[in-house]
């Protein structure tokens, strides 16, 4: 059983995966830049990092069962920490709720990696190394819920507390929420507090939210360090000082925000209107950005090391074999652990370039059973080497080319493979100095006036230095509106409040100050992180079935909840928990997405939320947006990307519209299965839950997605449970009776046969399916056949998932017991292949083209069913 | 007993304990024995069901404090008004689990076995009440249910149970396993998980010594559910197998009785009809009609047969393999209308008129159809011409006799 459960965790994780590998490259270069150009108070090395964690910390096994929890062998975490207590300045915590974390520039001294308790030395290189995983982890963190997030939060605070404290065990449980990217994950979360440390403390809440925010915003503030430089430092003590937020010119708030501001400016691409040229162009830059920076060689060169663009080819090689041992998404995240750490040995040792890599042995996989995928890696890892990059799309405008993207399911591999490329390039782009470009970039795109106005007030800014200037004047004006926004955000918070419902607060202000800008960010990076967690997904679903591997979903989170709980019990705000990652991560919310509302029952929002009961809360949303990207949630759901029934009404409508212009199935999957999603995180279950999900088994129907059909038929089959009267029940009870026809369970049809009613099978709809049903079992071809043709309703589309496959069985019949010969028009005609062109379509997709013998050979009025049966029954066995 | 103070019943669990009396355990530790019913014993609960203060106030030590504790906490919430089935669930579940730890901690004695069984089966009545009176309205597509989550319970121990190999024969928890795959079924088919079944048959299949020396009552359900199973395979003759190991063990008529629901469809899927008195003895008459106009070739009493007791078919879930008797119904007709012919060649005219006399409405592509089918599945010898639209039958042999060809299905 467990065995099942990882697998259905791996597919989930190979998107992450290959993405991971890929995207190294990028958080490398910046890391790398920054590390030079800048002074590392602390340090750890950075390199050791990743083996250590990646082999010795992470059991594989463990962390393939278990369900992504990695707990390293350190003591457990003390059992009470007080969260959120450690931020610096404490006035300015009330003021900026953005800011998630407080960090002391004491913690800097604290290193992770238990593999080197303390090293004060390799600064630089571990600012490398934990840009290149907190890219890594922040890519998949959408995907997980609020727990991780809450979690990493946690860590960080005990990491704080411990470093105060001196260093402490470092207690290390990583929820992952999706399950596979939970290797990135843990890397992410540990990278991230480095990081954090690393930068004073403001910048280091500043980076911290960007962690949260999204997956290119930490990015995005390794690139403006790097670049800023002193000043960022400067202003990052400035910080501490300032207290309040609200109208204060200080630097360091300005560099906070501007982080954000250049996060959000990378989601802003992905808005609605054209935003990919302009992407475009601030990737470019970024890169050259990049590609200039300073040389401090050691370091770098190790970050580089990350960069597959940088290895030799038989490196690439081994690269490309080792994924291709993989069979499972898990095998990826153990083998893009090993890559990892071998790569960075090798780059240590200085002999990556050297190195005969083809000697190398390959990693061994799980169990031995190695397979390879139906998909070969070969795309990922390409498209890592070319380097092209390619733009991701927006939600929509650039439809067409996400749906290029995700072209189909199979195609996963190759879609990651050129993902990572689009996320690098945005990620440049929220980098830095780029931020300027990005900036105007953007005004020029769809989402004008905001983000335009911002850049010219950076612009007539005009001091001293140029970036930081920029940082700071952005960060004033969204200080403002933040602060005005504020203060009826934060009044219903309590002072004591953590500094989490402060983020909350924060990032909702800002969400408010800069909506639209936010809200492409918001899409921007969901987008990005939705096509991995999208496929990692919708496998995970598909592979979910087996209550086994539910269960043991269902006890990881359980498992995170408590750790959450009980790390966070100390916390003073509200239930940290309620701040959902997706909040971090989706930035984007409506004008009223401050306020995050949530109903309760219970009371917990006090400090008593260890006992809080899931079930009785309702959250409900806040959002506006019409339109969503699906993103699986872990954890908490964030009201703010909530949407509330009443946008989801319009969201369906527009749907519909949408599919019937342009039947873009991806699309509107993926925006059914977010209002889905919506729906049931707020426990909407009436009639439009029945419509919302009847449209969606319809659309699937049609489009033959046998998995999303199923979900929407099991659901519905639940909502016509409770809402007996809905219109369409019957004649989904007849779509029903025809997938058990499909899935051959006669087990389950049995059990829908047993539910019938006397009226219901006189229902046009029922009594064809049944009848239908009867034809099948006793394998009347040629009564099936002319059911199929009468279909009713949508039923055809239904029994096209199977048609073939009867013909199949209907095509060996025939030649078995029909001698000398049978006339061909006899064949396709009981087939029900009447045009040359569906014969030959059979023949062709059934691969039978070369079974069928004529007794006339040019003319082939005439099948010769003695020697076309030992063929044909060959040919299918 | 049924009056028993927690003092008294305390001690009594740590006796049997002691003797490591399964048996006993087993009953003081279940939802059905008498103790569950006693108002003082209950009322005392209240006050005394931490497992701190099981420990220091009766001096239980681990594990029979946290067993008892968590026992005696699902008998509060089982006789406290609101009764939560699915709380009570999830804290014997929590029972089941801390008792994998006891079980797994014992090694070279398997007396808790018989513990584990009444902590299972009361593990599968809870969940089973779950399913029937609060059945969970998911939030979720993939939220566990109450029976999954007693299944992987019940599975954690089966692993426990398997993984104890070592030991000898007499002492080695292997001997639980059947009955923790019993239970597994039951719960299985329920839910209509089938495909779990397999894993499950094949680790017993493989416990060559012990195999068949299970207990019979165990083996009788094992082998129940492998037919059942096999039936909705359409693998008859396994069906057929287990099914009548089981009828010829089972020894209650309850049970023999809907064995035979599967074993008779089974049988006539092979060719063999059930007797009047069979079916009278064990009140199973609605196969009477179906086993007649089975043997007439008659499609409308055999469509009759089915509709008249169409309900109940579909409840036990036979009525789709019935239906598919109608094959054999036709080979049955066919072959009474080619001895009427007298030659080996019949034409399908009279075939599609023959069909239509027996009350089912053909077309001549659905005459060819069935016969073609027939000739696939190896029920008659021969071929068609379509050319001249006719059977053409074998000389020798051409009905074989039902069952002896393998093809079928």
């Amino acid at each position: 059983m467990s065995q099942l459960d990882q697998q259905s965790l791996d597919k989930a994780a190979e998107a992450a995966q290959k993405l991971a590998a890929s995207t190294n490259t990028k958080s490398n270069q910046s890391a790398a830049a920054t590390a030079s150009q800048w002074q590392f108070p602390y340090g750890f090395s950075p390199y050791m990092a990743p083996p250590a964690y990646g082999y010795g910390n992470f059991g594989y096994g463990q962390y393939g069962i278990q369900g992504m929890n990695f707990s390293c062998p350190t003591p457990a975490q003390p059992p009470t920490i007080p969260q959120m207590q450690q931020v610096a300045p404490k006035d300015n915590q009330a003021n900026t709720p953005g800011l998630p974390l407080g960090f002391n520039p004491a913690q800097l001294s604290q290193i992770p990696p238990p593999a080197i308790p303390s090293g004060a030395s390799n600064g630089s290189a571990n600012s490398s190394n934990f840009s290149s995983y907190s890219y890594f982890g922040n890519y998949s963190q959408p995907n997980q819920s609020w727990v991780s997030n809450q979690q990493q939060n946690n860590r960080n605070q005990q990491h704080q507390n411990q470093n105060l404290g001196g260093a402490g065990p470092k207690p290390i449980r990583f929820s992952l929420g999706p399950g596979k990217r939970g290797g990135a994950h843990g890397f992410n979360s540990k990278n991230q507090q480095p990081q954090a440390n690393a930068v004073a403390s403001p910048s280091s809440l500043v980076n911290s939210s960007n962690n949260f925010a999204g997956n290119t915003n930490n990015v995005g503030g390794i690139g403006g360090q790097q670049q800023n430089g002193v000043g960022y430092q400067n202003s990052s003590s400035a910080y501490a000082k300032v207290a309040s937020a609200s109208t204060s010119n200080s630097t360091q708030q300005n560099v906070g925000t501007e982080y954000r501001n250049q996060s959000n400016l990378s989601n802003a691409y992905s808005s609605n209107s054209s935003s990919s040229s302009s992407t475009h162009s601030a990737f470019s830059n970024q890169n050259q950005r990049n590609g200039e920076g300073p040389s401090q060689p050691s370091a770098r060169d190790i970050s580089q090391a990350m960069d597959p663009s940088v290895w030799p080819q038989s490196l690439q090689d081994y690269v490309f074999r080792c994924y291709e041992l993989c069979k499972s998404d898990v095998d990826k995240d153990r083998v893009d652990i090993i890559l990892r750490g071998k790569v960075t040995r090798a780059a240590q040792d200085s002999v990556l370039q050297s190195k005969d890599w083809s000697k190398e042995p390959l990693p061994e996989i799980s169990g031995g059973q190695v397979k390879m995928l139906p998909f070969a890696a070969v795309g990922p890892i390409k498209g890592k080497i070319t380097g092209k990059p390619i733009k991701t799309e927006d939600f929509g405008a650039g439809r067409g080319g996400s749906n290029n993207v995700r072209g189909g399911r199979g195609g996963a591999h190759a879609v990651v493979g050129k993902l990572p490329k689009g996320r690098n390039n945005k990620w440049g782009a929220a980098k830095g100095r780029g931020g300027r470009n990005v900036f105007r970039s953007t005004s020029k795109s769809g989402s004008p006036s905001r983000s335009r106005s911002r850049s010219r007030s950076v612009d007539s800014s005009g001091s001293s230095s140029s970036s930081s200037s920029e940082y700071s004047h952005s960060k004033k004006t969204k200080r403002r509106r933040r602060s005005s926004s504020e203060s009826s955000t934060s009044r219903k918070f309590s002072p004591k409040q953590s500094k989490i419902s402060k983020k909350k607060n924060r990032r909702a202000k800002t969400k408010q100050a800069k909506i639209s800008n936010m809200e492409k960010k918001g899409k921007e990076e969901q987008r990005n992180v939705h096509m991995y967690s999208e496929y990692g997904l919708m496998q995970l679903d598909e592979d979910c079935k087996t209550s086994a591997r539910m269960n043991a979903r269902a006890a990881r989170f359980a498992k995170e909840n408590r750790a959450q709980n009980s790390s966070g019990a100390k916390g003073k705000g509200p239930r940290p928990t309620m701040k959902s990652r997706l909040g971090g991560f989706a930035d984007r919310a409506s004008a009223n997405g401050a306020l995050w509302t949530i109903d309760t029952t219970g009371s917990n929002n006090t400090n008593t939320y260890e006992d809080t009961d899931w079930s009785e809360t309702v959250v409900i949303g806040t959002c506006s947006d019409l339109e969503k990207r699906y993103l699986r949630l872990t954890t908490a759901p964030d009201p703010s990307t909530i949407r509330p029934e009443s946008v989801l009404k319009g969201s369906i409508e527009h749907v519909k519209r949408k599919w019937k212009e342009n039947h873009d199935y991806f699309y509107a999957c993926d925006q059914l299965k977010s209002i889905r999603q919506d729906l049931t995180v707020q426990r909407i279950r009436n009639d439009f839950t029945v419509y919302v999900y009847e449209t969606h088994a319809r659309i699937a129907l049609e489009k033959g997605d046998h998995e999303e059909y199923n979900q929407c038929q099991s659901q519905l089959v639940q909502l016509y449970d409770t809402f007996p009267k809905s219109a369409n029940k019957i004649e989904f009870t007849a779509y029903r009776i025809l997938y058990c026809i499909f899935t051959a369970n006669t087990l389950d049809l049995g059990d829908v046969m047993s539910k019938l009613t006397e009226d219901v099978k006189k229902d046009a709809c029922v009594a064809h399916a049944l009848e239908l049903q009867g034809a099948w079992a006793l394998k009347n071809y040629s009564k099936f056949f002319k059911l199929h043709a009468n279909a009713p309703k949508m039923a055809g589309y239904l029994i096209d998932w199977f048609a073939h496959r009867e013909r199949k069985h209907a095509l060996k019949t025939i030649l078995k017991a029909y001698r000398p010969s049978i006339p061909t028009s006899y064949v396709k005609e009981q087939l029900a292949l009447t045009s040359e062109s569906d014969w030959t379509e059979f023949l062709s997709t059934t691969s039978l083209e070369n079974t069928i013998i004529y007794m006339d050979s040019p003319i082939n009025s005439k099948i010769n069913a003695k020697d076309s049966f030992p063929l044909v029954m060959s040919a299918l066995s | 007993m049924a009056n028993m103070t927690l003092n008294s019943y305390v001690y009594q669990v740590q006796r049997a304990w002691e003797d490591c009396d399964g048996d006993r355990v087993g009953e003081l530790l279940s939802i059905r024995n008498a103790h569950s019913h006693s108002t003082r014993l209950l009322e005392s609960i209240y006050e005394y069901n931490d497992t701190d203060q099981l420990t220091s106030q009766y001096a239980l030590n681990w594990p029979l404090n946290e067993l008892v504790s968590y026992h005696l906490r699902v008998l509060t919430i089982l006789s406290t008004p609101p009764r939560s089935y699915t709380t009570a669930l999830s804290v014997q579940c929590q029972f089941a689990q801390s008792f994998c730890k006891v079980l797994q901690s014992q090694t070279h004695e398997n007396w808790a076995l018989k513990v584990m069984e009444q902590l299972c089966r009361d593990l599968r009545t809870i969940a089973l009440n779950v399913q029937k009176y609060e059945p969970m309205v998911s939030t979720d597509d993939h939220a566990p249910n109450g029976m999954e989550k007693a299944a992987d319970v019940i599975m954690g121990l089966f692993r426990v149970c398997a993984a104890d190999t070592r030991t000898q024969e007499s002492e080695t928890k292997r001997w639980g396993m059947l009955s923790l795959v019993n239970h597994l079924f039951i719960i299985y088919f329920r839910i209509n998980r089938l495909h779990l079944c397999k894993p499950l048959i094949r680790a017993i299949e493989q416990q060559t010594s012990l195999k068949e020396r299970f207990p019979r009552e165990q083996a009788v359900t094992y082998k129940y559910y492998v037919g059942k199973k096999a039936m909705f395979d359409s693998e008859f003759r396994v069906a057929e197998e287990c099914l009548e190991y089981a009828f010829k063990h089972a020894s209650s008529i309850k049970n023999k009785r809907k064995i035979l629901t599967y074993l008779i469809p089974v049988k006539m899927f092979l060719g063999i009809l059930p007797t009047r008195e069979c079916l009278k003895n064990y009140n199973l008459q609605q196969f009477q009609e179906v086993a007649e106009s089975l043997k007439e070739g008659n499609s409308r009493r055999f469509y009759n047969s089915l509709k008249a007791s169409e309900q109940a078919f579909i409840q036990d879930g036979v009525y789709l393999i019935l239906e598919k008797l109608q094959m054999l119904l036709y080979r049955n007709l066919f072959k009474k209308v080619w001895l009427i012919c007298g030659t080996h060649q019949v034409p399908i005219s009279t075939l599609e008129c023959a069909l239509k006399w027996s009350g089912y409405n053909v077309t001549q592509d659905e005459t060819h159809c069935i016969v073609a089918n027939l000739i696939y599945s190896g029920q008659i010898r021969g071929y068609v011409s379509h050319q001249h639209q006719v059977l053409v039958v074998a000389k020798t042999n051409a009905f074989p006799v039902v069952g002896a060809s393998s093809n079928a299905d």
